[in-house]
């Protein structure tokens, strides 16, 4: 029995990065609440297990698939394993992202520049290049990236995932221009500060409370804030919007 | 996602995009006031809604004030303010006179400003929201446009203030649409003429077509709905990829 919130991506195929957790955790709850069936993708199998059966518990169609972003050979067998499972994807998430070392640009070193835009700036790539022929095939798709309010407004000690960020945009614009004209839409969020692990694991709760208070909305973001964004930009009422990079901040910062 | 128990009032709602936006949030269930100054255009568009019609001068502040009063009075709330009403006027500088800049910037401008602050105690009760009408044209110049870039780059810096103004309740949001296909923008061509025109408006489109008002009012339907609670201050460009920002 599926169940299904408004319907508006039945029938569709999600591919969902990062999804063992926090942002990609919500947006495959989100997709698969309105219908789609979704490819469950996280370099984590636990976790990527455990978001597929929250979803198959509430009756909808979930796979869990183990797969490393920045590794092309991986990426290209996660999709593989998504499409038997479920057929052609035309939705994919690139929520897969890591912050990296904090360290100032001038202490920090290659291996923790090329890891981080490896998953992050990378990796969307090479999930974008890999479903893309069934998205061309079906003359529709949708491809979501995450930004982030820092690649644009950023603070210190963050420079290659800054770097990564800004990045995401840039491709999504150029990416978004080449396959226009085949029915693919791709655009990026810009949040800030979620409330999931990755910033509990590198900041403190004191700093939270604080950025709460800074933000206009009262309070740092939730996953199912991004993940409603991400939702309605899959959807066909969001047709005639692609190379955006959308705000979903609380108002924290401002873009034109 | 339903609308149902809210009412929304959205100024040029007689034709155009906010014909179609009003169309979109009475099918959601939204009870609309349609605010026009073309009592015409707004009894139209209130049959078509089962809405009511509101003919207002939004550049007249008693009209303005008025019209608010009206909204609440008839059906007890106002949860969403549209404002979409405006005018043209296009002239190289050199050639505007006073009056036509002046007109341009009452209506789109002032006319915002009037119905934000008239609705805002009702929208704060509610934890409403605002959208508005931006452009492409808020970003870009074209010659001949000076009035009509002026407002709705304005438009633009009045949604970013009142963001901070009315946070956490109340968010307020722009759209900026691209090429879109309305009476206004047909303006008298026809057949092939227009479609000429639609080619040429559309080549460098990378979506490869010109907008519908369905394509501004989904995505305002979004922002006025609990899926934008995170979006305020922001600017959701609908415009087919032909402006990056």
């Amino acid at each position: 029995m599926r169940a299904s919130l408004s319907g508006r991506l039945e029938g569709r195929v999600a591919l969902v990065t990062g999804a063992g957790q926090g942002i990609g955790r919500a947006f495959a709850r989100r997709f698969a609440s309105e219908g789609a069936s979704v490819g469950v993708v996280d370099i984590n199998l636990d976790g990527a297990e455990e978001t597929a059966s929250l979803l198959s518990r509430d009756g909808h169609r979930a796979t869990a698939v183990e797969a490393n972003v920045g590794d092309p050979e991986s990426v290209a067998n996660g999709v593989k394993a998504v499409e038997a499972k479920f057929g052609p994807i035309g939705i994919l998430a690139n929520v897969a992202g890591i912050y990296g070392r904090h360290d100032l640009i001038r202490d920090q070193d290659l291996a923790n520049w090329n890891r981080v835009l490896g998953i992050n700036l990378t990796g969307t790539f090479l999930c974008s290049k890999a479903v893309l022929p069934s998205m061309l095939a079906a003359g529709w798709g949708r491809i979501i990236n995450i930004s982030s309010s820092q690649g644009l407004r950023p603070r210190t000690r963050v420079g290659p995932y800054v770097a990564s960020k800004a990045a995401v945009i840039g491709f999504t614009k150029a990416f978004a221009l080449e396959v226009a004209r085949s029915g693919v839409t791709v655009n990026a969020l810009v949040p800030s500060v979620v409330d999931t692990a990755m910033p509990r694991e590198n900041s403190s709760e004191e700093r939270l409370r604080e950025q709460a208070q800074e933000n206009p909305s009262g309070r740092i973001g939730q996953p199912e804030d991004l993940a409603a964004l991400a939702a309605f930009l899959a959807s066909d009422d969001a047709a005639y919007i692609t190379g955006q990079a959308i705000a979903v901040n609380g108002g924290q910062i401002q873009l034109p | 996602m339903s609308f149902e128990g809210k009412v929304a009032a959205i100024t040029g709602g007689g034709s155009g995009i906010g014909r179609g936006i009003a169309l979109k949030l009475a099918s959601q269930g939204a009870k609309v006031a349609v605010v026009d100054v073309s009592s015409d255009a707004a009894g139209r568009v209130a049959q078509e809604t089962g809405g009511e019609a509101l003919p207002t001068d939004v550049s007249n502040e008693e009209q303005v004030n008025a019209m608010v009063g009206r909204v609440v009075e008839r059906f007890g709330r106002l949860d969403f303010l549209v404002n979409c009403a405006g005018n043209a006027a296009f002239a190289p500088v050199a050639e505007l006179s006073l009056a036509d800049w002046q007109s341009v910037i009452d209506v789109h401008l002032t006319g915002m400003f009037l119905c934000c602050r008239a609705a805002l105690e009702h929208l704060v009760g509610a934890k409403g929201r605002i959208v508005s009408a931006a452009s492409n044209y808020a970003y870009k110049g074209r010659p001949g446009g000076s009035n009509y870039s002026a407002v709705k780059a304005g438009i633009v810096g009045l949604t970013k203030v009142l963001a901070h103004e009315l946070a956490p309740d109340v968010n307020v949001n722009a759209v900026a649409p691209g090429p879109i296909d309305t009476p206004r923008w047909r303006r008298g061509f026809e057949g092939e003429a227009l479609q000429a025109r639609i080619a040429e408006r559309t080549k460098d489109v990378p979506l490869g077509r010109i907008g519908q008002p369905d394509d501004v009012a989904g995505a305002v339907a979004f922002l006025l709905g609990p899926e934008a609670n995170w979006i305020t201050g922001s600017v959701l460009h609908v415009n087919g990829g032909e402006f990056m920002l």
